[in-house]
C-alpha cells in the first residue's frame, strides 16, 4: 500500500506551570504513538475528550512539534524541517478544524479565504467560484465574511479551504463536533462525496464510533494518548476488543471513575474505569499487539 | 466606503458629524490658500491687536444692504488700541476677488480668493496680532501645518508600532526580549521632556522645513512604543487562534500569516488608538512650539500663534481672539475623540 503519512513513536508532553512557575503539571498528550495512513484507506481516530486526538491530528501536520518520534511523509522524513520547506507538504496534507466558528479569520472574506489556500499562480475569481459550487456553497456568498454566516455554511468554507489546491490526504478533527445533527449530516454526506471526487483519504477524528465506523477503513481507538486498539473498521466496531472500546460503544457498562482518582505511575492508562483488571495492570503497561489479523489490541487480556 | 459610513451614522449621529466635520476641515486646511484673505504674513502695520471686524448690513442712515459691508477703522485711542470706524465710505465683501498669485501646494496657482475687501479697510474675522496680521489667515494657513503633522506622524508611529509590536509578539524569544526593552527605554521617560531633549539635540537656527520634519520624526518617535507594546500584546494573543494555526496548515509564509492574518485582527484597536492619539500629536507640536522650539516665525501654527500670548497678561483681557487657535485644538481634539469612540464599534467585523 502508498504509505502518505507515517508516525513512528510520537510523543508531546505539555507542562503547565503555575503561577510563579513552582508547580509543574505534566500531560502526557501523546505517549509513543505510531500510525499509517494509507492512500486511499480512511483512517478514523476515536477517543474520549482529551485523550489526544486533536494533538495528534496536529503534530501530524507538523503545526506542533513532536518532542520525540518522528513524522514520515511519502517515506520522507519531515519532523525537523522548518514552516518554508513544509509548504510542499502542506498543500498535500490539509486539516479541517473542529470549531468552524473559529477556524476562519474574520477579516477575510470568503473569496480571499479560498484564495489565500489556492497554489498563488491560479488564484483567480473562476477557480474560488468552483471550489464553493463545490461545497454547495452559492458563488454569491463570496464577498461574504465568516460572521454572516451559519455554522454549517462556515465548515462547509472550511472544507472548500482544505479542498483548494487538491490535496491527497484531509485529517478532518471532529469536521461536525459544533454542528447540530442535520448539518451533521449533510457536511457527512458532502465529505464522502468529494472523497470519490477528488480520490482523497481521510483521516476522520470524532469520538462518534458509529460515524467513524460508517466512514473510515481503518480505525485507531486512542486513550490517554496511547492507541489501545487499532485495526481494520468492522473488525473494531463488530468485535471490539480492548475494554475501553467495549465502553466506548457500549456506555452504559463503563464504570465511573475512582472519586480518589488513583495515580498510578505505571501500569495500563484505563486501570481506573476498568471492569476486567488484573493485578499485572497496577505495574505494568501493556504493548500494542496484533492480536488478529490488522487488529491489534493493548491490553493484558489478549496475551 | 459606503457601509463605513451607514455604520457609522447608525452607531451614533454625533460621530457621523465628526467624521464629516473633521473631512471638511482637513479639506479647508488643505485649501487655505483660496479661502484666506491675506496671505499669512502680510502685516497692516498701523492695525496691531486689531479686534474682529464689524460685519454690518444696515449702515448708519438705517438702509438695509443685500450684500454686507465693512468699514474702514482707524485708532482711536493709541495707548489702548481702541479702534473707531470711519462711517464715510462702505465697503462691501467682495466674492472671488483678484490678489497677488498664491501656489496651492505646488500643485495649482491662483490669482482668486474666495474673500475680500477694497483697500485701505482689511476684514478681520478673528481680529489681527501684535504685527497687524490676520489671525483668520494664519489660523487656517496654521491648521494646516499642525494638521498635517499630526496625520503624518500618527502614521509613522502606527507603522513603526505595527512593524515593532508584529515581530516581537509573533516571532518570541530574542526578538522580543530586544524590541520589547528598546521600547521600554523608550517608555519610561516622560514623554514631554523626551521631546525637548530630543528637540535640543538639533541646532536652533533650522529651516522651517526641516523643522516641520524634526518635529515630525520627534513626535512620531515618541508616539509608537505604547502602541508596538499593546500589540505585540494582542499579536501574542491572536497567534493561538484557530485561523492562525489554520493558515499556517496552508504552508502561508511568517510574512504572509503576519500581515494578512494576525495584524488585520488588530486594526479595530489600532485604529481607534491612533484616532484617539492624534490629539496628542496636535498639542505636541503646539506645546514645541509654544516653546518656540517649533514652527518659527513668521509660518504659523497653532501652538506659534498660542505662544505669541504667553507672559503678556493683557492680550487676555484686550485681544481674547488670539486664544481662537486653543478653541480650535480643542474642537478637533474633541471630534477626533468622539470618532475613535465610534470606531471601536464601527470596524468589528462582528458588528458588522
Amino acid at each position: 500500500m502508498d504509505k502518505i503519512l507515517r508516525c513512528e513513536k510520537i510523543r508531546k508532553v505539555f507542562i503547565v506551570k503555575d503561577f510563579l512557575g513552582v508547580n509543574k503539571r505534566t500531560t502526557v498528550a501523546l505517549n509513543d504513538i505510531s500510525i499509517n495512513i494509507e492512500k486511499g484507506l480512511n483512517t478514523g481516530i476515536v477517543g474520549e475528550s482529551g485523550s489526544g486526538k486533536t494533538t495528534l491530528a496536529r503534530t501530524m501536520l507538523l503545526l506542533i512539534k513532536p518532542d520525540a518520534g518522528s513524522v514520515y511523509y511519502r517515506e520522507k522524513e519531515i519532523t525537523h524541517l522548518s514552516d518554508n520547506n513544509l509548504r510542499d507538504f502542506r498543500s498535500k496534507v490539509r486539516i479541517i478544524f473542529q470549531n468552524p466558528y473559529k477556524s476562519l479569520n474574520p477579516r477575510l472574506t470568503i473569496e480571499r479565504t479560498i484564495k489565500e489556500a489556492l497554489p498563488s499562480c491560479d488564484s483567480h475569481k473562476q477557480k474560488v467560484e468552483d471550489i464553493l459550487a463545490q461545497v454547495g456553497i452559492p458563488k454569491t456568498y463570496r464577498t461574504k465574511y465568516p460572521h454572516q454566516l451559519s455554522g454549517g455554511e462556515r465548515q462547509r468554507i472550511a472544507i472548500a479551504r482544505a479542498l483548494a489546491g487538491i490535496p491527497e490526504c484531509v485529517i478532518a478533527d471532529e469536521p461536525t463536533g459544533n454542528l447540530d445533527a442535520t448539518t451533521e449530516v449533510h457536511i457527512l454526506r458532502l465529505l464522502e462525496k468529494l472523497k470519490e471526487k477528488f480520490n482523497l483519504t481521510y483521516v476522520f477524528i470524532s469520538h462518534n464510533l458509529k460515524i467513524v465506523s460508517d466512514i473510515c477503513n481503518k480505525i485507531a481507538v486512542m486513550y490517554k494518548g496511547r492507541i489501545v486498539e487499532e485495526g481494520d473498521a468492522c473488525d473494531v466496531s463488530k468485535n471490539p476488543l480492548h475494554p475501553y472500546t467495549k465502553a466506548l460503544w457500549n456506555p452504559d457498562i463503563a464504570q465511573p471513575i475512582d472519586e480518589k482518582q488513583t495515580k498510578y505511575s505505571e501500569g495500563c492508562a484505563f486501570i481506573d474505569s476498568c471492569t476486567s483488571r488484573k493485578e499485572r495492570c497496577f505495574c505494568e503497561n501493556p504493548e500494542i499487539i496484533e492480536k488478529e489479523k490488522n487488529h491489534s489490541v493493548a491490553c493484558f487480556l489478549y496475551e | 466606503m459606503r457601509n463605513f459610513l451607514g455604520r457609522l451614522k447608525k452607531y451614533s449621529k454625533v460621530s457621523y458629524f465628526s467624521f464629516w466635520f473633521l473631512i471638511i476641515f482637513y479639506l479647508v486646511s488643505f485649501f487655505a490658500d483660496i479661502l484666506i484673505p491675506y496671505h499669512f504674513d502680510y502685516q497692516f502695520r498701523d492695525k496691531p491687536y486689531h479686534p474682529p471686524s464689524k460685519i454690518h448690513f444696515i449702515d448708519t442712515e438705517g438702509r438695509f444692504h443685500i450684500k454686507p459691508f465693512v468699514y474702514e477703522t482707524f485708532v482711536d485711542d493709541p495707548i489702548f488700541r481702541t479702534y473707531k470706524e470711519n462711517y464715510s465710505v462702505r465697503y462691501p465683501i467682495k466674492f472671488l476677488v483678484d490678489g497677488p498669485e498664491r501656489n496651492v501646494f505646488f500643485i495649482f496657482k491662483t490669482k482668486k480668493y474666495l474673500f475680500g475687501v477694497d483697500a485701505p479697510a482689511g476684514i478681520f474675522l478673528f481680529g489681527t496680532d501684535t504685527y497687524g496680521r490676520d489671525i483668520f489667515s494664519r489660523l487656517l494657513y496654521g491648521s494646516r501645518i499642525s494638521l498635517s503633522i499630526s496625520i503624518i506622524g500618527v502614521l509613522i508611529s502606527f507603522v513603526l508600532g505595527m512593524i515593532t509590536g508584529g515581530f516581537a509578539g509573533y516571532f518570541g524569544g530574542i526578538t522580543d526580549q530586544v524590541l520589547m526593552r528598546i521600547v521600554e527605554i523608550l517608555m519610561v521617560f516622560p514623554s514631554f521632556y523626551l521631546m525637548l531633549s530630543l528637540r535640543a539635540m538639533f541646532p536652533l537656527n533650522l529651516s522651517s522645513i526641516q523643522v516641520y520634519f524634526l518635529i515630525v520624526m520627534i513626535l512620531s518617535l515618541i508616539g509608537w512604543a505604547g502602541l508596538a507594546r499593546i500589540i505585540r500584546g494582542m499579536v501574542l494573543s491572536i497567534k493561538e487562534e484557530d485561523y492562525v494555526l489554520a493558515a499556517r496548515s496552508l504552508g502561508l509564509s511568517h510574512w504572509r500569516i503576519l500581515v494578512f492574518h494576525i495584524l488585520p485582527n488588530t486594526f479595530s484597536y489600532t485604529i481607534t488608538a491612533i484616532t484617539i492619539s492624534v490629539p496628542g500629536y496636535i498639542i505636541g507640536e503646539s506645546a514645541l512650539s509654544l516653546l518656540g522650539l517649533g514652527i518659527q516665525e513668521p509660518y504659523p501654527s497653532w501652538g506659534n500663534i498660542l505662544s505669541s500670548t504667553v507672559g503678556n497678561i493683557r492680550v487676555i483681557s484686550d485681544a481674547p481672539w488670539l486664544l481662537l487657535a486653543g478653541a480650535f485644538i480643542f474642537i478637533i481634539l474633541i471630534n477626533f475623540n468622539i470618532l475613535g469612540d465610534a470606531l471601536r464599534n464601527v470596524l468589528d467585523p462582528k458588528n458588522w
